[in-house]
């Protein structure tokens, strides 16, 4: 074990973190205005990426240059099926979980099978930036580290958009307390909308950043549901800061233990902390207590 | 519903009567009706895509056989249903073809999953399976009687690479590749080809089937720092690994990928990385072997797509077996068994000839790499296209 290869996998660790906590995040941001979890979320995050591999094979579009339009696609896409399905269900509180859970479980395997109808069940992976930056004792890979920008960038303004303007405004209020946010005269309904809408927003942009570093399939949809939960049950559900810890925490997880154990145990590895930490600390790192 | 002892009688009376009297009418037309072949092939599921290529190597074989008067002056018909990439399936359906179809011959299904299931059912009816979709040797090692390799044993891939290394003076190796039955079976010699050799292996570790991320792996082969580098991989593993060692700035002076490499795909995705990648083909359709360019030509004009090596493999084993009848002279499956054990015979794969097991030891394993983004035939070096390029190019000069 010597101090420039803990630093390499230092850095492999935190740039893929970088990825998870992008599809993280906008599954919190679902999360926290409207008490729902989004099984279909993986989905819009690989569509985006078969996408991305499809008009790179086509006409070698940089995943780069699709990124705005699939985020602008997945928008409406996202508000679509929040309009059309999600508004419809039951406002009753009991059932309201349990069949929002049912509902996005189908709106992932309804696009599990369009992504197969389309794309196939073939791996793919998009061959742009391949090669990588020697800094020192250090390798970092090009379309890792424009990815991990790319992904900060797209969180910051994120928070700009959380913090500074109206929509946002109304967005925390509604995580915060959904009577309270009735009572100051927010639109709720809209408010849910919109988030949903920016969440799979989210997805889309970080399925296209993630196109040129994984190997996927429709398949791999369901990994990147699962790991983007294990991300915001580390931070804390509905914490975005708690949601980048999370995501730097998985990250590490996965290169360390892809290295020092096996790159099988590595793939368990978000899973095994995500199991901890529910039974050692159920709020998250950051996680606000229940009220 | 309770059956009277009367009704009981009357029943088997009528099924034993129907019996002789089937039984004896087909032996009547034996001699005129086509000598039927059954078998599963994998026309949907995981398989699909190369199952489809052995099929075709099939009716490839009995169209060309029927065309020059069929076998035993009877014309050949093919019987397959669809296994859906499924063992248990497959078993289900051969016991169907035997049984209940009565087929004359069966061959072989596709995949070392598939065949190594299928391999029961004809040792338990005691018909020869010619087997050109099971490469791994477990199905061989089991003291199984019927079941004849009609493809090249998988531990043999990494033979060529491994003296390709060894002529260069190489000493240190990394075997990796897909934790799955075949890829296994493909490293599975390398510390017994490495001991003959003289060479140490430094790195031994495979990774999950589905892997989306290979950094990790990449990290330790190239902490490792071998000489060569021999992963079983099918085509997104190679991709994945070859771009992850690119990214960790490792490279290797050999650089064998198993089977992905193969692929023309391998070549699209990968551009300049692919040059000096080397895979493992058993079979091309620039091979100098018994009838190859003729099978190139023919099944291109039938199919409207060439061969790959599933088809040729296929094909390969039809003629082996179509001989062995006409050597025999009757479908007398135990004659069959006991002449494709010592028969050898020149087809389109190479010269067949299989061990006491059944396991095939005259199939050549040839190695290919890619240059300027095409592929070469390095190994064995009868059979070579161009001089092996070693070493694999540096990086920062692919």
């Amino acid at each position: 074990m010597h101090p420039a290869l803990i630093g390499q996998l230092t850095i492999d660790g935190l740039l893929v973190g970088g990825i998870y906590a992008l599809s993280a995040l906008g599954l919190n941001v679902i999360f926290g205005v409207m008490r729902i979890v989004n099984l279909a979320h993986g989905q819009f995050v690989i569509m985006a990426a078969l996408i991305c591999a499809a008009l790179f094979d086509w006409g070698h579009v940089s995943p780069f240059a699709v990124l705005p339009v699939a985020f602008v696609g997945a928008l409406i896409a996202g508000a679509l099926v929040q309009r059309a399905f999600l508004r419809r269900l039951p406002e009753d509180l009991a059932s309201a979980e349990t069949t929002s859970l049912l509902l996005t479980f189908g709106v992932s395997y309804f696009m599990l099978g369009l992504g197969f109808a389309i794309f196939t069940g073939n791996f793919h992976s998009v061959p742009y930036l391949t090669g990588s930056w020697s800094i020192g004792p250090f390798s970092i890979a090009q379309a890792r580290l424009i990815a991990f920008v790319t992904a900060a960038i797209i969180a910051l303004l994120l928070a700009v958009v959380l913090r500074y303007t109206a929509v946002g405004r109304s967005i925390r209020a509604t995580s915060q307390s959904l009577q309270g946010a009735m009572a100051c005269g927010i639109d709720v309904e809209n408010v849910r909308t919109v988030s949903f809408a920016i969440g799979s927003g989210l997805a889309a942009a970080c399925g296209c950043l993630l196109s040129t570093i994984f190997s996927y399939n429709p398949q791999t949809g369901d990994d990147f549901t699962l790991s983007a939960f294990a991300v915001i049950a580390l931070g804390g559900l509905g914490n975005y800061a708690g949601t980048l810890l999370g995501a730097a925490i998985v990250g590490l997880a996965i290169s360390f233990t892809g290295y020092y154990v096996s790159a099988q145990a590595a793939q368990a590895a978000p899973f095994v902390l995500f199991i901890l930490i529910l039974l050692v600390r159920p709020v998250g790192l950051l996680g606000r207590r229940a009220a | 519903m309770k059956q009277t002892r009367r009704q009981m009688i009357g029943s088997t009376a009528v099924a034993g009567a129907a019996l002789v009297v089937g039984s004896s009418f087909a032996r009547a037309r034996a001699a005129g009706r086509p000598i039927v072949i059954g078998g599963t092939i994998s026309e949907t599921g995981a398989y699909a895509n190369s199952a489809k290529f052995q099929l075709r190597g099939y009716q490839y074989w009995v169209k060309q056989q029927n065309a020059k008067g069929g076998l035993l002056g009877r014309q050949l018909e093919l019987k397959t249903y669809d296994d859906a990439s499924d063992a248990a399936n497959a078993v289900r359906l051969y016991q169907r073809l035997i049984d209940q179809d009565h087929v004359d011959l069966i061959v072989g299904p596709y995949s070392s999953e598939v065949t190594a299931s299928v391999a029961n059912v004809s040792q338990q009816h005691k018909m020869v399976m010619m087997g050109p979709g099971g490469s791994s040797p477990k199905i061989y090692s089991r003291g199984l009687t019927y079941i004849f390799q009609g493809i090249q044993q998988s531990p043999l891939y990494i033979k060529g690479p491994m003296e390709i290394a060894k002529e260069h003076g190489y000493k240190t190796i990394a075997v990796s590749g897909e934790d799955s039955l075949f890829p296994r079976s493909v490293v599975a010699g390398a510390a017994g080809y490495a001991k003959e050799m003289g060479m140490t292996i430094v790195f031994d570790q495979l990774y999950p089937h589905n892997a989306s991320d290979y950094t990790s792996i990449a990290q330790k082969i190239k902490e490792a720092n071998p000489d060569v580098v021999l992963s079983a991989c099918y085509l997104p593993d190679s991709i994945g690994l070859l771009r992850a060692l690119k990214q960790a700035n490792f490279a290797p002076k050999i650089l064998y990928e198993g089977v992905g490499p193969t692929e023309p795909n391998f070549g699209q995705q990968n551009g300049k990385d692919a040059d000096g990648v080397m895979g493992t083909a058993n079979w091309s359709a620039e091979l100098k072997t018994a009838g190859n360019a003729e099978f190139v030509k023919g099944f291109t004009a039938d199919f409207g797509t060439p061969p790959d090596y599933h088809a040729a493999a296929a094909f390969g084993g039809l003629e082996v077996l179509g001989a062995a009848i006409t050597k025999v002279g009757s479908l007398d499956q135990d004659k069959l068994r006991d002449e494709l054990s010592v028969m050898t015979m020149r087809t389109i794969m190479g010269t067949y000839k299989v061990d006491k097991n059944g396991s095939q030891v005259g199939y050549a394993a040839m190695v290919l790499q890619w240059k300027n983004g095409k592929q070469f035939v390095i190994y064995p070096k009868d059979e070579a296209q161009m001089t092996a390029m070693v070493p694999f190019p540096s990086w920062s000069t692919h």
